[in-house]
């Protein structure tokens, strides 16, 4: 779709940037309203007494004009799906083209220890040293990444990207679960 | 109070995550725009 994502915040660019790369990157850009102190939450009417603002949704048409606006509570996640009603909407051609191609079946490697991960989970990084530690070989997949990984974990974590997740030799343990770990690797 | 639909949104520049500077108004005529204001990053606030 013909759209551009913006997010907004009071944070210091470092501390976005930090965050971002904390979250494994985040592809749109995160706006810094830092300096003057958020102004721009204060132009859209949505800064808050505490000093940082709502939780809040604003859509913009290819003339400037706002379109719709959702200032939901602030532990709410977003609507996504009534925001794609108001983009279609905008722009009906667009959800005439095809969408994403589908992903292409990445086959499941051949290992016999297979950790599925992502780059930032830290529960991740203690699994890989307790591999090492332990002597055993293993391959890792980014889930981050490889999203027919991502697919496959859900279907063994109940529709749950858990990481990290193990297959050993076939036999499948969602999170770090030590005790099944050294059982099924037959460690002591 | 937010702004309300059909009201021209106000331009504004500011510097992103990425390195790069971002004006509202370079999307005029080319993209529509979702602005997502959060409340702090590393929060679940």
């Amino acid at each position: 779709m013909n759209t551009q994502v913006l997010g907004i915040s009071v944070d210091s660019v470092p501390c976005l940037k930090a965050w971002a790369e904390s979250l494994g990157g985040i592809t749109y850009p995160l706006l810094s309203d830092f300096y003057p102190h958020g102004r721009v939450a204060q132009m859209f009417g949505v800064l808050r007494a505490e000093g940082y603002s709502e939780r809040a949704i604003f859509i913009v048409d290819k003339q400037g004009v706002i379109q719709y606006v959702d200032v939901h509570k602030i532990d709410e996640q977003p609507n996504n799906e009534e925001i794609f009603r108001v983009l279609e909407k905008l722009e009906p051609h667009a959800t005439a083209a095809p969408t994403r191609a589908p992903e292409p079946a990445a086959p499941e490697p051949t290992a016999d220890v297979v950790l599925y991960c992502t780059s930032w989970c830290p529960t991740c990084r203690r699994a890989r040293e307790f591999l090492k530690q332990h002597g055993i070989a293993y391959v890792e997949i980014d889930i981050g990444k490889d999203r027919a990984a991502a697919a496959r974990v859900r279907q063994w974590a109940n529709g749950n990207e858990t990481t990290p997740t193990f297959n050993i030799k076939g036999t499948i343990i969602v999170d770090f679960d030590q005790d099944r770990l050294k059982q099924v690797l037959g460690l002591k | 109070m937010s702004l309300k639909v059909g009201e021209r949104a106000p331009d504004f520049e500011l510097p992103s995550h990425l390195g790069t500077q971002v004006r509202l108004s370079d999307y005029r005529g080319r993209r529509n725009v979702v602005i997502a204001f959060f409340p702090l990053a590393w929060t679940p606030v």
